[in-house]
């Protein structure tokens, strides 16, 4: 293959493949547990 | 020598051989035993550095330094590529069956590849360090070949590459 003379040099972008996101953390399908319900305190 | 940034991979015209190993459909060099890998770019080295034959004799006969990263600016290594093809003919007659050695004849299809990394520009073409085939050729009317259009077919599909049908498809990636 006869490409010629060089002519000069170049640093080429890799190819870019494409982004991978992160699976986003599943939402809870249930409310925190509280430990206990919260209680009225008289003044 | 100090080098350009170019964003993106290039796009430049190359030909490759085309057949079946070990039952699957490859992508290979012309000129050389390089077999094109099917899951990633091809990297470039320097035969320099190789035991064969053909590095032996060019180290033995040059001054130039050995050991380099490919392709090296004042070497031969590195893949080849070209801003346009240097036979128009391959235009016309992709892909066609043509005599490599004596007793070699191979399938040689034309298409475009995508060149990154290291990259030394010249007249015509390039010597890049990466490439990954990205469309080929496929004239229609050529396909007489015995099995061809299967083979090239495979080959798309192994690649992950399109066929293309007219040259000006092709050149449109280019």
């Amino acid at each position: 293959m006869n490409i010629g003379e060089p002519v000069r040099e170049l640093e080429v972008e890799p190819l870019l493949e494409p982004a991978v996101m992160p699976a986003a953390p599943a939402e809870p399908s249930v409310a925190p547990k509280r430990d206990r319900e919260p209680v009225e305190v008289p003044d | 020598m100090t080098s350009s940034l170019v964003v993106g991979p290039l796009r430049a015209y190359r030909c490759w051989r085309v057949e079946w190993q070990d039952g699957r459909p490859v992508l290979g060099s012309l000129f050389h035993s390089t077999v094109w890998p099917a899951d990633g770019p091809l990297r470039a080295t320097c035969e320099q550095r190789s035991g064969s034959l053909a590095g032996w004799i060019r180290r033995r006969f040059s001054r130039k330094v050995d050991g380099h990263p490919a392709p090296a600016w004042g070497c031969e290594c590195g893949i080849y590529a070209m801003s346009r093809l240097e036979d128009e003919e391959d235009l016309k007659i992709s892909p066609h069956i043509c005599q490599r050695g004596p007793l070699d004849r191979v399938m040689r299809v034309a298409g475009i590849a995508q060149l990154w990394g290291r990259v030394v520009q010249h007249d015509r073409g390039y010597r890049a360090e990466y490439a990954q085939p990205l469309r080929l050729l496929t004239i229609p009317t050529l396909l007489r070949v015995r099995d061809a259009e299967g083979l090239l077919e495979a080959v798309a599909e192994r690649y992950r590459i399109s066929l293309v049908t007219c040259a000006e498809d092709l050149a449109s990636a280019a």
